[in-house]
Parts: structure tokens; sequence; C-alpha cells
């Protein structure tokens, strides 16, 4: 079973590898902006998941 | 009609055309959630074996790879969507059994719900209002996609729990991000076809839940 979704996973792997080198290549490049617009919402994603770690193990 | 004018009117086609493309999304997206939610209470209730979740899974991925491509256009592709959500949904009843069976489980499987729910709520309610273009994230989110499924290759034989506990942390926060990224390009007309959203948005919430239950339990001190 385990070498069965290895293989799985590696056929998805292969399949992502196009699309991401198209992404990379031709894809819209971020200002440091952009990049600083992403930085608020990963943060509070990152505070939440932190908060629901810290009521589990309370 | 001036050339203004013209330009205008495209622009509010454009416009009304993503403000329907986001309707149809977030309406078929919540009716496969409840389905899917079904399909995962079905897989509990017979006591599915983890054999046979693996094969719903395999189903499900041979929809979006082989049927979905070719149905997306069509209202064949709803029934695709119901069949790919279904499938991941009874696939996930096995898993939940055997989160559900360790102590303190059904806590840890309702906040990663709960947590999953407010992620995807936050990020899309700030994709949505913002109108941000995330398109810029596209190569860094699949490159990034390939490095954590070779690093899950290779946790399946190394079996190393650290590593295991990083690859769930970088799932949560890549699937965040997934979740900004196609959020935004359903709204800046990057995405044009619900069908192909509401997969896209249903895999990313998929897989934020089941990482974000990997995350919680590694950190409760549980058996995953």
């Amino acid at each position: 079973m385990k070498i069965a979704w290895a293989v799985v996973l590696g056929i998805l792997a292969f399949r992502l590898w196009p699309v991401a080198k198209h992404w990379l290549e031709h894809g819209p490049k971020g200002s440091a902006e952009d990049w600083r617009g992403l930085l608020l919402p990963i943060a509070a994603v990152v505070g939440f998941v932190l908060l629901l770690i810290w009521m589990v193990r309370g | 009609m001036n050339a203004f004018d013209r330009v205008l009117t495209t622009g509010q086609d454009t416009a009304l055309a993503s403000h329907k493309v986001v309707r149809n999304t977030y309406a078929l997206l919540s009716m496969t959630l409840l389905f899917s939610a079904l399909m995962a209470g079905v897989g509990m209730a017979i006591g599915m074996p983890r054999g046979m979740s693996m094969i719903a899974s395999l189903g499900a991925i041979g929809l979006i790879w082989l049927v979905l491509p070719r149905t997306e256009n069509s209202a064949a592709g709803i029934a695709v969507v119901f069949g790919i959500t279904g499938l991941l949904g009874l696939g996930l009843g096995p898993l939940l059994t055997q989160y559900l069976a360790i102590p303190g489980g059904g806590k840890l499987v309702a906040t990663a719900l709960g947590g999953t729910g407010a992620i995807f709520l936050g990020l899309s309610a700030y994709a949505l209002t913002t109108r941000r273009d995330f398109s810029f994230m596209g190569g860094f989110l699949f490159a990034g996609m390939i490095v954590v499924l070779l690093a899950m290759i290779g946790n399946m034989f190394l079996a190393i729990p650290a590593l295991h506990l990083t690859i769930s942390a970088v799932m949560v926060m890549l699937m965040s991000a997934m979740i900004l990224f196609d959020t935004s390009r359903i709204v800046n007309g990057g995405e044009t076809n619900y069908i192909r959203a509401t997969v896209s948005l249903y895999l990313d919430l998929y897989n934020l839940f089941v990482s974000l239950l990997q995350l919680l339990t590694a950190f409760a001190g549980g058996d995953d």
C-alpha cells in the first residue's frame, strides 16, 4: 500500500512539474509590495494555528 | 457607441462574469462540502477499511485527471464534481474513525474542522474584499507543492516524526496561500470555469483540514 501511494504521489509531482514550470516562466512576477500584501493574511493564519495548538494542548 | 463606452461596457461585462463565477463556485462548493461530509459519515458508519479509503481516493484522482478535463464545460461536470468530492469524503471516513478512537480525538477533529472553516472564511473574505491579485504566487506555490510531495514520498519510507510535522505545517501554509491564489483568480477573471474553481477550492480545503488535523494531533501528543 505504501509503495502504491508513493507511486501516486510521484505521478502527481510529475504532472505538477509542467504546471510549475509554466507559472515560473510565464506567470506574473510579484513586486515587493505584492509579497508584503501576502504577509498579513499568512501571519494571521500562523497566529491562528498557534492558538489552535495552544487550545488542544491545554 | 464610442470607444470609451465600449471600454466601460466591457469592464462591466467582465465584472458581472466574475461575479457569476464567484456565486456559482460558492454555491457548488457548499453543496459538495455537505455531500462530502455525508459520504465521510457513511464511510465511518459502514466501518470502511483503510484499503478501501485508498481506492476511493485513487478513484477521485482518476476523475480529476481523466474525466474532469473532458466534462468541465458541460452539465456533466457538476456530476463529476460530486463524484470527486463524494469519493474523497468517503476516503476520509476511515481516517476520521482512526482519529476519533484516540483520547480527545473528538476535540481534535472538531478543532481542525472549525479551524479549517475559519481560515477559509477569513482568507476568502480578504481576497474578495481587497480584490488583490495573488497570481504572482503561482510558480512559488506549484514548486512548493512538488517539494512537499517529494518530501512526503521520502518520509513514507524514512518515517521521521519531525519531517512529518514539518510537512503538515508547510501544507497548512501552502493551502492557505492556495486559497488566496484560487480566490483571487476567480475574482480577477483568471478562472472563468466555476466547476474547475470549485474543485480547486475543495482540494485546498480538504488538504488544509487533513494537514491541520495531523498538526494538532502531533502537538496534542496523540498518535497519528
